[in-house]
């Protein structure tokens, strides 16, 4: 555990040298940072939309919101929730985008073509995946980078508390305020 | 785009540029509060006499204070919350700031029905004329922080524009007000919600619109002229 947290620590020191070398220009240390963060954005993508057929444009799109607003990070701040929010927004935006589109299109059945079997599942899938995005986007920031930290990147409590640079039982008392107020927004009964 | 995401990061390495790193809050909301100072010495310099403030027998006033004390936590409130807003990863900070702002809002508009309520000599034809005055004195007094604001939600703010812009107002005309307020001489209740403790609430709603397009348009454009070539 101790172990973990000394990983993570050091991959925030080092993301965010790399970013700040990046921002006067560092080519070389960019590269790094970009490789290095494909994997990770991938997975927090891919664990918030699902198996959508649309999630590696969404982390290109992470990757060129994360190009574009590099400017508006602070060496002072922490390197990971900035990228969170960055990604977080991106992941927000298409899924409102698949929203509007959706609402345009006409089902298949409406033009007298079956639909595949598949479908209501992958449908299910999708509502389900588009309804938590939008719960944990009514969640306060704290709460939901708690909640995201623990059950979307998989990280232990202890791993998510250094990541944040918190205590790890302030960490489990935003994270059980995250998943209360998760199951109220999904409609579930309070404990 | 689908699985191009290795070569696009060769582009966006490719693409890189160095930035100039937004300045910090602290830089901004002290270059709001110096914005404020300038034009009251401004407004000083063209009246040719200090500020007077207003009768002492308001000042011992309950309602005349909590309308003061609101319009004070309504200006800081609103400006860090529009401020903080713009910048990736202090949503939480933004949202605490935005809703300190609204309840001192509500704190100035509650003194003043207050007063009136208090039984305060209510003269509503007289109200209105001045309470115009006294809106436009607040919002010049705000309109250089406001500038400073926008400048910087322009640069920065690429969500949420139109949040941006209401608050940014808010923030600024509550800045305006609170001078207004001290210094001026009307007693009379319907002119105090009216022109102080609602002059905020006036202007954000004549300028949100029109700012958060500006706003949204130049937070959108400024990176894609750095990055013209890159995907939207």
């Amino acid at each position: 555990m101790h172990e973990g947290r000394t990983r993570n620590e050091a991959r925030e020191l080092r993301w965010r040298a790399w970013m700040i070398a990046a921002q006067s220009g560092d080519a070389a240390a960019y590269e790094k940072l970009l490789h290095e963060l494909l994997p990770y954005l991938r997975r927090f993508v891919q664990r918030r939309l699902g198996d959508s057929s649309v999630w590696e444009d969404v982390v290109q799109n992470v990757f060129v919101s994360a190009h574009r607003a590099r400017h508006t990070y602070r060496p002072e701040r922490p390197f990971g929730p900035w990228l969170h929010a960055v990604a977080r927004n991106a992941v927000i935006d298409q899924v409102r985008v698949r929203s509007r589109q959706s609402r345009r299109e006409t089902p298949l059945e409406a033009e007298g073509v079956p639909e595949p079997v598949a479908a209501p599942v992958r449908d299910t899938h999708e509502r389900l995946s588009k309804e938590m995005v939008r719960a944990l986007d009514a969640l306060p920031a704290s709460q939901r980078e708690a909640v995201e930290l623990i059950h979307v990147e998989g990280l232990s409590v202890a791993e998510a508390a250094a990541w944040v640079g918190i205590t790890r039982s302030a960490l489990k008392v935003r994270a059980h305020r995250g998943y209360r107020a998760l199951r109220l927004l999904l409609g579930g009964e309070p404990t | 785009m689908s699985g191009r995401t290795e070569p696009l990061l060769n582009e966006l390495v490719r693409d890189l540029k160095p930035v100039h790193r937004i300045p910090t809050l602290r830089t901004i909301g002290v270059g709001v509060v110096a914005a404020w100072l300038v034009s009251i010495a401004i407004e000083w310099a063209v009246r040719g006499h200090a500020p007077e403030f207003g009768p002492v027998a308001l000042w011992g006033d309950p309602g005349f204070l909590v309308v003061l004390a609101g319009l004070g936590v309504a200006a800081v409130g609103a400006s860090l919350g529009a401020l903080a807003g713009a910048v990736p990863g202090r949503e939480d900070e933004a949202r605490l700031a935005l809703g300190s702002g609204l309840v001192g809002l509500a704190l100035a508009c509650a003194g003043g029905v207050g007063t009136l309520l208090a039984g305060g000599s209510a003269n509503a034809s007289l109200a209105f004329g001045d309470s115009v005055s006294c809106l436009v004195r607040a919002s010049l007094l705000g309109l250089a922080p406001a500038i400073i604001a926008w400048a910087f939600l322009s640069h920065t703010c690429t969500r949420r524009p139109y949040t941006g812009a209401g608050a940014s107002a808010l923030g600024a005309v509550a800045l305006g007000a609170i001078l207004v307020h001290a210094t001026c001489r009307a007693e009379n209740p319907i002119h105090m919600l009216l022109g102080h403790s609602l002059a905020p609430v006036w202007v954000a709603l004549a300028v949100t619109l029109p700012l958060g397009f500006a706003i949204g348009r130049l937070g959108r454009l400024a990176p894609r002229r750095q990055s013209p070539h890159l995907p939207s």
